[in-house]
C-alpha cells in the first residue's frame, strides 16, 4: 500500500462524486509518478455516483482498465477494497490498482441516501422517524451504557482525544479542543447521543494505491506493507441487539495470519461513527475483553503520543464522515504514520498499526466488519 | 405557532407533512393486515421461523414457503431513545420523539413507536399494530398490563 491521497473535505460541495474521484485518482499519480496508462485497477466506493456506477467512471474518467470493482459496502469498503486489490495484484490480474472512496454532498443527498438505503430501513425503520444511524447507534449506546457499565464521560474521553490529534491535522473540519464540559452539554441529537458523538457529514475523498513491494521500490515510494485481514458480514445475527461484531469471529486468524500480537500494535485506527462503536471495536479486536472497553478507556490515553495512539488524525468524529471515504480515512492515515509521512502528530517509531472498518446499518445494526494489521516496509 | 401543525385545515395553506409512506411491495402487507385490525407477521411454513421485517424467504432455512398469520402480541422493550432530530418533516414538528428497540415474543427485533406511557427500557411491552396518517402499518410499544411509567 503506498500513496495515501486525502482531497480536502468541505461541509457541502456543488460538485459530483466523479468531481472527488479524479481529484483523488491525478493525486495519485502526481505523488506516485506513474502515468494514466500505468493503472490497470480501479476499485471504487461511494454513495453519491448514482446513477453511475464503476464502469460509468471509466469512461468519465478516460480510464482503460483491465481489473475494475465497486465495493458498496459503506466504513468497511476501504479494508474490503484492500483485500480485492491485494488478491488482483497478488495473482497478476492487474499491476497497480487505485483504491477510491469519495461521495459529495449536497445539501438533499444525506437524506435520499437515507431513504433509500435499504429495503428493510424503508419498511420498517425510515417510517419511524429513525432515518439514518444516528437512532440506532443511539439505542445500541443506550443498552451497551446499561449493560456494562460504560459512562458518558468514558465516551467523551475518547471524543476529546481524537480531537486533541485532529488540532495537528490540517484536513480535519473540526480542529477546535473539545472539553468534557462542551462534549457533555451539547445539544441532544438522540439520547443519549449529543453533538459531538455524531460524525459530520461531508464531501471529500481518499485514496492509495496497491502494488508489489518490488514495483513500490522501483518507484522509490515508501509503502505499508499489510501483514492480515479480516472480513466479516452479518456476524451473530441471533443477537437481538448488537453488542459485538464480526471481529469477535476472526481476530484470532486475524492476528495469526499477521505473526503479530496485541502488544506489538502501536497504534489502532478504529471505524468511529459513533464512540461507542470505538469500544465495541477494541473489545471485539481483543485489546480488552467484551464488556470491559469503559475500564480500558480510564486506564489508557488515546491522543499520537498515548498509552493507546487510536484515531491519530482525529478520526471521523473530528476531520468529518465523507460518505465511502469514512473508511478509507483510517488507512491512508496508517499508511503515512507507518512511512513516517504523517500529515499531522506522527506516532513515534509507529511500526505497526491496526485498522478497522465497519458499515451498512440495513436494518437495526452495521452488518460489514473488516480490519487490517499493517507494517511499515522496514518492520 | 400552532400545536399541532400537521392537521390538514392549515390557513396558511401549508401542505401538513406526512410520515414517510414509500413501502416495499412486501412491506404493503402489514397495512394489508393492520386495516383488518391483525397484528400479522411472515411465518415460514417449513421451519415455522417467524420474519420482520418482511422478507422474500426464510431467514433461516431458505424457503420460500411464507405466509402471513397472527402472532403473540407480547415483546421485550430492549433499549430506546428519544429522537430530538429527525430528517423528516413529520417527525421534526413532532420532536421529542420516543422510538424503541422490541425483541418480539415470536422472535424477531422490530424497531417501534413507544407511547408515553411505556416505563424506561428495559421492561415488557404490548405491540399494537396502527394505521399512520400516511395510511400505513406501524408498530407501537405499549405499556404492558401492570407496567407503566
Amino acid at each position: 500500500m503506498t500513496v495515501p491521497v486525502t482531497i480536502p473535505y468541505v461541509r457541502y460541495s456543488s460538485h459530483g462524486a466523479h468531481w472527488f474521484i479524479a481529484r483523488a485518482l491525478r493525486a495519485l499519480l502526481e505523488s506516485s509518478g506513474l502515468s494514466k496508462a500505468d493503472l490497470d485497477g480501479l476499485c471504487l466506493s461511494s454513495f453519491t455516483l448514482a446513477p453511475d456506477t464503476a464502469v460509468g467512471v471509466t469512461q468519465h474518467l478516460g480510464l482503460s482498465l483491465r481489473w475494475l470493482d465497486h465495493i458498496p459496502l459503506g466504513g468497511a469498503s476501504a479494508i474490503v477494497a484492500l483485500r480485492r486489490a491485494l488478491r488482483a495484484v497478488q495473482s497478476g490480474d492487474a499491476a497497480v490498482v487505485a483504491c477510491v472512496g469519495a461521495d459529495t454532498h449536497r445539501a438533499d443527498s444525506f437524506r435520499e441516501t437515507l431513504r433509500s438505503f435499504s429495503q428493510f430501513v424503508q419498511d420498517a425503520v425510515y417510517p419511524y422517524g429513525a432515518g439514518g444511524p444516528n437512532a440506532i447507534f443511539a439505542m445500541l449506546t443506550a443498552h451497551y451504557m446499561r449493560t456494562f457499565g460504560a459512562r458518558r464521560e468514558d465516551f467523551g474521553k475518547l471524543c476529546i482525544a481524537q480531537r486533541e490529534n485532529a488540532v495537528r491535522f490540517p484536513h480535519a473540519l473540526l480542529r477546535k479542543t473539545l472539553t468534557m464540559e462542551e462534549y457533555l452539554s451539547a445539544r441532544v441529537i438522540a439520547e443519549p447521543l449529543r453533538l459531538y458523538d455524531c460524525v459530520m457529514p461531508c464531501a471529500g475523498a481518499e485514496a492509495f494505491l496497491v502494488m508489489s513491494p518490488r514495483r513500490a521500490a522501483d518507484l522509490g515510494l515508501p509503502f505499508a506493507r499489510v501483514l492480515g485481514t479480516l472480513e466479516r458480514h452479518n456476524a451473530f445475527p441471533d443477537d437481538p441487539v448488537q453488542t459485538r461484531g464480526g471481529w469477535a469471529l476472526d481476530r484470532e486468524a486475524l492476528f495469526a495470519q499477521a505473526g503479530v500480537r496485541h502488544g506489538d500494535v502501536d497504534f489502532v485506527q478504529t471505524y468511529d461513527d459513533y464512540p461507542v462503536m470505538s469500544a465495541v471495536q477494541m473489545e471485539d479486536l481483543g485489546f480488552c475483553a467484551k464488556g470491559e472497553a469503559a475500564q480500558f478507556i480510564r486506564e489508557h490515553t488515546f491522543t499520537f503520543d498515548g498509552t493507546f495512539p487510536m484515531n491519530t488524525s482525529g478520526g471521523q468524529l473530528s476531520a468529518g464522515q465523507a460518505g465511502a471515504a469514512g473508511g478509507y480515512l483510517g488507512l491512508t492515515e496508517a499508511i503515512r504514520q507507518l512511512t513516517g509521512t504523517a500529515l499531522g502528530a506522527q506516532v513515534p517509531q509507529a511500526r505497526v498499526g491496526l485498522v478497522s472498518g465497519f458499515g451498512m446499518v440495513n436494518y437495526d445494526r452495521g452488518l460489514c466488519c473488516g480490519a487490517a494489521i499493517l507494517a511499515g516496509s522496514h518492520a | 405557532m400552532r400545536d399541532h401543525p400537521s392537521h390538514s385545515d392549515s390557513p396558511s395553506g401549508r401542505v401538513p407533512a406526512l410520515p414517510p409512506a414509500a413501502r416495499s411491495p412486501l412491506g404493503l402487507e402489514l397495512t394489508a393486515a393492520a386495516v383488518r385490525g391483525r397484528f400479522e407477521l411472515q411465518v415460514c411454513a417449513d421451519c415455522k421461523a417467524v420474519q420482520y421485517p418482511p422478507r422474500e424467504a426464510c431467514h433461516r432455512c431458505l424457503s420460500s414457503r411464507l405466509a402471513w398469520a397472527p402472532q403473540p402480541d407480547g415483546g421485550e422493550l430492549i433499549s430506546e431513545t428519544t429522537l430530538h432530530r429527525s430528517q423528516e418533516e413529520y417527525f421534526q414538528e413532532r420532536v421529542p420523539w420516543r422510538v424503541g428497540l422490541v425483541r418480539l415474543d415470536c422472535g424477531p427485533t422490530a424497531i417501534v413507536h413507544v407511547h408515553g406511557a411505556v416505563p424506561s427500557a428495559p421492561c415488557r411491552v404490548r405491540i399494537a399494530v396502527r394505521i399512520d396518517e400516511s395510511g400505513q402499518a406501524v408498530l407501537v410499544a405499549l405499556a404492558a398490563a401492570g407496567e407503566t411509567a
